[in-house]
């Protein structure tokens, strides 16, 4: 870009960039709604959650468990559908995670009240659950670092059909333009049925990532349906909900079911959680590098604090991560079958940090990676990961990161081929 | 109907002025956060308050400057809003791959995208808005809140140093430490 016509070329190519129609149609749903748009924090949520957000709001560093699971409760009780998990860090401090959905959009949440500063920003993330409007996603990704991170980890809908079928009408209606890959899982006696699939965005633009179906327990119902995915630039996208041909949805069932079991996912987190303290507590470093059948590479680095449960709850399969901001990509098989290692090294706020990186088109021979893992205990420090594979197309990776073969992970004194620290 | 009668139009909350300021500026504006934040969400939750925060304000909308002008400002404090209150953490950028011709034009803005973050702040948001936006000199200032002086130095240099060719570690690698 050396002379004035490559220059201009590429201003024209930036003025080419345009939005998305679905988006431009929810920014007028929410200028015909202000008045509920501007009412976000009381919206949904009984006059008792809000007199309780206030109270904690004011209460600046005296924030307890106890008032979350009074706030947490009403929410319950509420229509707004609440996911918690409780556990304590390793210093016996209470934290909490959750995940809301409501108007079809999943949220997760982690803080931990008794984390340095922890108030009033971690009340703050609890008010903006229940306020669960679009602003929650940016107000909630700039809180005081001690706030914990938030990740929207997609959409979720209830599907009338089963997995294979919607499967099918995504196809027939070129909502998908591949199929590649079926994976079942056995997800806290909900079935999982993940496909990798490619979609097309605009004329160039092929997506390509997971759909992730589960059905409930019991009933085999396709209960939620998430998709995520990165376009040829290495931008996360989700699979729109708005996608989805309104035919296929079930719209009867209420926001409020109740899809998970909370004690099964407490036990779980907290099993993850003591052996994750175990292992990494406060060591910065690459906690795992894998890449999958979608062309992307996820490296996983630890902060000084971070939290990961995914598999020890459903919505989480699609994605979970920071790379400085919210809504990178961790994709479910290296979810399903690594989970156990990713999980919070401890809890002073900084999350742990997923890099996904998304190959256009192919994987190239050679890819140099340098992580800065950012941290208090050495934000300089870097690794350098020389990573080797042949190139391919249509989603093929290298052997070593097939999809039948598990992800690569470190433990605390290994480190991977080619991996050094320092600069 | 031209951005007055659009503005007088939203002042009397007709009904489908919101249309139209959606159909008319969304793009727009999203495009502009979008490259200044490089992350779509973040910029679709961005023009959206961007939107409803002039749609709240339209009544203060005097007509010193054009209505894009104003909804510019509006965007740019929303963008530098979320800049200053982020998190700081490093995102991981990797190095190109190999073109295709299908992708050349993505290519091309994503190469000067990937450019015009290696530039400070300043001199970046002035480049966008003239040059992408479409905004002039004194639109610019307007919208930064910056003497038209200044805004001409960071054109001026801001194009220079994006003629300058890549540092071999910029072809290899990009880096992007968040600002």
């Amino acid at each position: 870009m050396t002379n004035n016509n490559e220059l201009e070329q590429g201003f024209a190519a930036l003025r080419a960039e345009t939005s998305d129609p679905v988006a431009a149609q929810k920014a007028l749903r929410a200028l015909r709604q202000p008045r509920k748009r501007l009412d976000w924090r009381l919206a949904g949520i009984p006059l008792a959650a809000a007199i309780l957000t206030a109270s904690f709001l004011a209460t600046p560093r005296t924030s307890s468990a106890s008032d979350l699971r009074a706030i947490l409760d009403t929410l319950h009780a509420s229509n707004t559908w609440v996911a918690t998990m409780f556990a304590q860090d390793g210093k016996g401090q209470e934290v909490v995670a959750m995940q809301i959905a409501s108007d079809g959009d999943v949220y997760k949440v982690t803080f931990n009240p008794g984390a340095p500063g922890a108030s009033p920003a971690n009340a703050r993330a609890l008010a903006l659950v229940g306020g669960r409007r679009i602003t929650f996603l940016s107000d909630c990704t700039v809180i005081d670092e001690s706030a914990g991170p938030v990740w929207r980890m997609g959409r979720a809908v209830w599907f009338k059909q089963a997995p294979d079928a919607i499967i099918d009408d995504l196809l027939q209606n070129k909502l998908v333009t591949n199929v590649s890959t079926r994976k079942s899982l056995n997800d806290h006696d909900r079935i999982l049925d993940e496909y990798v699939v490619a979609w097309r965005q605009g004329s160039t633009d092929e997506r390509s990532g997971r759909i992730a179906l589960y059905t409930e327990a019991g009933t085999k119902r396709p209960v939620r349906m998430l998709g995520v995915g990165g376009n040829s630039l290495g931008l996360h996208s989700e699979w729109r909900y708005d996608d989805v041909p309104k035919a296929l949805v079930d719209t009867s069932i209420p926001k409020s079911l109740p899809c998970y079991d909370l004690a099964a996912q407490r036990r779980e987190f907290e099993e993850l959680l003591r052996e994750g303290l175990s292992r990494f507590n406060g060591k910065p470093h690459v906690v795992g590098v894998w890449a999958d059948h979608s062309g992307s590479v996820t490296v996983m680095t630890s902060g000084d604090a971070g939290l990961l449960a995914d598999a020890t709850n459903g919505i989480g399969i699609t994605g979970l991560g920071s790379g400085g901001t919210a809504g990178f990509a961790w994709n479910s098989v290296s979810v399903q079958d690594g989970v156990r290692w990713c999980v919070p090294t401890n809890f002073q706020g900084v999350p742990t940090i997923a890099h996904t990186l998304r190959f256009k088109e192919r994987v190239p021979d050679q890819v140099l990676l340098k992580v800065q893992i950012w941290t208090k205990l050495d934000p300089k420090a870097t690794a350098v990961l020389p990573w080797k594979g042949p190139v391919h197309r249509t989603y093929s990776l290298p052997d070593l990161f097939s999809p039948e073969t598990k992800p690569y992970f470190l433990s605390e004194d290994q480190e991977a081929p080619g991996v050094k620290f320092g600069n | 109907m031209d951005d007055r009668e659009l503005a007088n139009a939203l002042k009397r909350q007709e009904p489908y002025a919101l249309e139209l300021l959606v159909e008319r500026y969304h793009g727009p504006l999203f495009r502009f956060i979008r490259h200044l934040t490089r992350h779509r969400e973040t910029a679709e939750d961005l023009t959206q308050q961007t939107l409803l925060t002039a749609h709240r304000k339209i009544g203060s909308f005097r007509g010193d400057s054009t209505l894009s002008t104003w909804l510019h400002r509006i965007a740019f404090r929303e963008y530098t809003g979320w800049r200053r209150k982020r998190r700081i953490l490093v995102p991981l950028e990797l190095l190109r791959g190999v073109h295709e011709p299908a992708y050349a034009q993505i290519d091309e803005a994503e190469a000067l995208l990937q450019k015009l973050h290696t530039l400070p702040a300043p001199t970046r948001e002035a480049l966008l808005l003239h040059h992408v936006q479409g905004l002039s000199i004194e639109e610019i200032a307007v919208v930064t809140e910056t003497p038209v002086g200044t805004v001409k130095s960071r054109l001026h240099h801001g194009r220079k140093r994006l003629q300058e060719p890549d540092s071999p570690s910029q072809e290899t690698l990009r880096y992007d430490k968040q600002q």
